[in-house]
C-alpha cells in the first residue's frame, strides 16, 4: 500500500533591495499580499503532439530548472491572473524613450486597449535616474504619471515598468539619462527614496500624480 | 487582478536554533593549528592569531581564534609603571576585566580561586562564531611535555550556568572531560583541589571566549609552565598556543537563532489560471492577443515565482521554485514560503 503525498512545496524567499532597505530603517516589512509569476516559462513549448500523451504535453516546461531569485528585482515580466487578457493590449506609447538630458519631463499615459478602464502601477527601477513628480517612491499607482529625469554624474539607464492592476498586463519602458558634469549624484549608488515608498499606500484610484 | 491578500491564517512565525561547525570549511573539529609569522612579529606580544591552514602556504587561510595572556601587574611582558614598554599583559588583563567583571573588580574568579590575577583566553573570530558558541559542544585538547588534558564546559550538569555576578551570562566552568560517547566530566569545577588554585577556567558562549586558569594548567597532569617575570617578554600566550598545537584537537560548534516567517501561498482552483506571459498568446496582424491553441480549450499556467508585497505594492521578497508547477482549474497549489532573518 502506498502513502498519499501530504507535502506542500516549501521554498526559501530572499528580501529584495527594497525589503532590505525597510529592515535597515527599522521598519516592518508589512507583507500583506502576494502575486504569482510564470517568468521563464515559454508556453509555446507546451506540446500537444507529444507521443506519450496528455500527461507529457508540458514535460519540457515542467522538467526545466529555474534561475535563482535576485534581490534587485522590483517587479516581474509576467503575472498569473484570473482572466485571460485575450483581445487586450497595454499601450504605453514608445517603449524606448532614448537618451534624455537632466530635468526633462516624461509623461506616461497608459491605455488598456480592448479592456475596461483600469489603474496602473508604475515602478521605477532606479530612482537616482528618474523620479515621479512630487515624490521619491519607487512605486506609484495611478492612471497616468509625470516624471522627471535627474541630474547624475555618469550616463545611466533605467526602466519604468507599467502594470495594469486589473488586467495584469505589463510593459517595460527603457530610457537613458546623459551625464551632468556638475552633478555629484552617482546613479549606481544607494537608492534614495526617503522611505517614502510606503507613503503611497492606499492612494485613491483615479488620482494621477504630478 | 494579480494580487491576492494574505490573511492571518496564511502567516506563521517561529524561531529555530541552528548549530553548525565553527571552523573554516564548516568543520566542527580541527587538528592542525598555525600562526602567522607576520602577525606574531608585529602584535604577537598581545595576541596570537590561530589558523586552520598555514597562512604562508594557503591564501584562503583565515583566522579561527586568538590566544592571549593577561596579568594584572603586567608580568610576563615588557614595561613597568614609569618605564617604557607596552605592558601588554596588563593591557589584556584590563581589557578582559573591564569587559567581563563588574566595576571595582580587580581579580578573576575560578571557583575556589577568587583572587586570580592572570588568565589565558581563547577568543573566537566573530565571523566564525556568528552569534554564540554552543554550550556543551566544544572540546579542547592541550598537551605539554609532561602530559595531556581534555577540556570541556560543564553545561551538561550546570545548565543555567554559574551564579557569580558577571557582565555576561551564562558563564560555565571549564572542566576536565570529554564529549566522546556523551559528555563525561572527570571532576566538577567546585570539587577541584586544591581549592585555592581553583578550576580550569570559565566559558562565555555569547562572547565566544574561554578563559583558562594558568595556575591550574600549571599543576599535575599538564604542568604547562608560565612565566611572570617583571619587564620580561615571556610570551606566555605562545606557551598556550604550543599546547594547543601539541594537543591537536579542537572541536566546537556555533549556535544561531533563526527567526522565520512562513507564508502559506494558496493558489485556489478558480484563480491564477491565466497569465500575462506573452508566449501564452498569439498576436494577430491587428495586434489583438489570442490564447495559443494548445491552451485555449483548457487553460493551464505554470508557477515559477512568488512575489511578496506590502500595501504600497512594493516587491519586498521573492521566492523562486526549483521547477515550474502546473496550475489549472482542476488543480490547486499550496506553496510555503520561508523568510529567514
Amino acid at each position: 500500500m502506498g502513502f498519499l503525498d501530504n507535502s506542500s512545496i516549501t521554498v526559501d524567499a530572499i528580501l529584495t533591495k527594497r525589503g532590505r532597505q525597510i529592515l535597515a530603517n527599522g521598519g516592518d516589512l508589512g507583507i500583506t499580499k502576494f502575486a504569482l509569476s510564470d517568468e521563464e516559462v515559454d508556453y509555446t513549448l507546451y506540446d500537444v503532439t507529444h507521443p506519450n500523451g496528455t500527461d507529457s504535453y508540458g514535460a519540457v516546461i515542467e522538467n526545466m530548472s529555474l534561475l535563482e531569485a535576485t534581490p534587485s528585482r522590483t517587479t516581474f515580466r509576467s503575472f498569473l491572473v484570473d482572466t485571460p487578457v485575450s483581445g487586450m493590449t497595454l499601450n504605453v506609447g514608445s517603449l524606448d524613450l532614448g537618451v534624455l538630458g537632466k530635468n526633462e519631463p516624461i509623461s506616461i499615459n497608459p491605455e488598456t486597449v480592448g479592456g475596461l478602464t483600469e489603474q496602473y502601477e508604475f515602478t521605477i527601477e532606479n530612482t537616482n535616474v528618474v523620479r515621479f513628480n512630487g515624490g521619491l517612491s519607487t512605486t506609484r499607482t495611478a492612471s497616468s504619471v509625470q516624471l522627471n529625469t535627474q541630474s547624475i554624474n555618469i550616463r545611466a539607464a533605467t526602466t519604468i515598468t507599467v502594470k495594469g492592476l486589473s488586467s495584469g498586463l505589463v510593459k517595460v519602458i527603457n530610457l537613458t539619462v546623459e551625464a551632468d558634469p556638475g552633478s555629484g549624484i552617482d546613479p549606481l549608488g544607494p537608492l534614495n527614496d526617503g522611505g517614502a515608498g510606503m507613503a503611497n499606500s492606499g492612494q485613491s484610484a483615479g488620482n494621477p500624480y504630478g | 487582478m494579480a494580487y491576492k491578500d494574505l490573511t492571518n491564517e496564511d502567516i506563521s512565525a517561529d524561531t529555530g536554533v541552528v548549530t553548525s561547525g565553527i571552523w573554516q570549511d564548516g568543520a566542527s573539529s580541527i587538528n592542525t593549528f598555525f600562526s602567522s609569522s607576520t602577525q606574531y612579529t608585529n602584535t604577537g606580544d598581545y595576541n596570537i592569531d590561530v589558523y586552520r591552514y598555514d597562512p604562508s602556504a594557503n591564501a584562503s587561510a583565515s583566522v579561527q581564534f586568538g590566544v592571549v595572556y593577561g596579568h594584572r601587574e603586567g608580568s610576563g611582558s615588557l614595561g613597568t609603571k614609569g618605564a617604557t614598554g607596552d605592558r601588554t599583559t596588563a593591557a589584556i588583563f584590563g581589557q578582559f576585566n573591564q569587559l567581563i567583571n563588574p566595576p571595582e573588580t580587580t581579580n578573576f574568579t575560578f571557583q575556589g580561586n577568587t583572587t586570580a590575577k592572570q588568565f589565558y583566553a581563547i577568543t573566537l573570530n566573530r565571523a566564525r562564531m556568528r552569534e554564540a558558541i554552543e554550550p556543551g559542544g566544544w572540546e579542547l585538547h592541550l598537551s605539554s611535555s609532561i602530559g595531556k588534558i581534555k577540556l570541556v564546559d560543564d553545561f551538561s550538569t550546570n545548565n543555567g550556568g554559574n551564579t557569580f555576578a558577571r557582565n555576561f551570562a551564562p558563564e560555565y566552568n571549564v572542566v576536565s572531560g570529554s564529549l566522546i560517547g556523551g559528555t563525561t566530566i572527570d571532576t566538577a569545577a567546585s570539587a577541584e583541589t586544591p581549592s585555592a588554585i581553583g578550576s580550569y577556567g570559565t566559558f562565555y558562549p555569547a562572547l565566544g571566549m574561554i578563559l583558562l586558569n594558568p595556575e591550574k594548567l600549571g599543576t599535575a597532569t599538564l604542568n604547562l609552565p608560565h612565566s611572570t617575570g617583571s619587564n620580561s617578554d615571556d610570551r606566555n600566550n605562545r606557551k598556550l598556543f604550543d599546547a594547543i598545537v601539541d594537543g591537536g584537537y579542537f572541536q566546537m560548534r556555533r549556535k544561531e537563532e533563526i527567526s522565520s516567517l512562513h507564508y502559506f501561498i494558496r493558489a485556489t482552483s478558480g484563480r491564477f489560471n491565466a497569465t500575462t506571459n506573452e508566449t501564452f498568446y498569439t498576436q494577430s496582424i491587428a495586434g489583438t492577443k489570442q490564447v495559443i491553441p494548445a491552451m485555449s480549450t483548457e487553460p493551464k499556467t505554470y508557477i515559477t515565482t512568488v512575489g511578496l508585497y506590502n500595501n504600497a505594492n512594493e516587491l519586498i521578497a521573492i521566492a523562486k521554485l526549483s521547477k515550474p508547477i502546473l496550475k489549472s482549474k482542476s488543480r490547486e497549489a499550496l506553496i510555503k514560503v520561508k523568510l529567514d532573518f
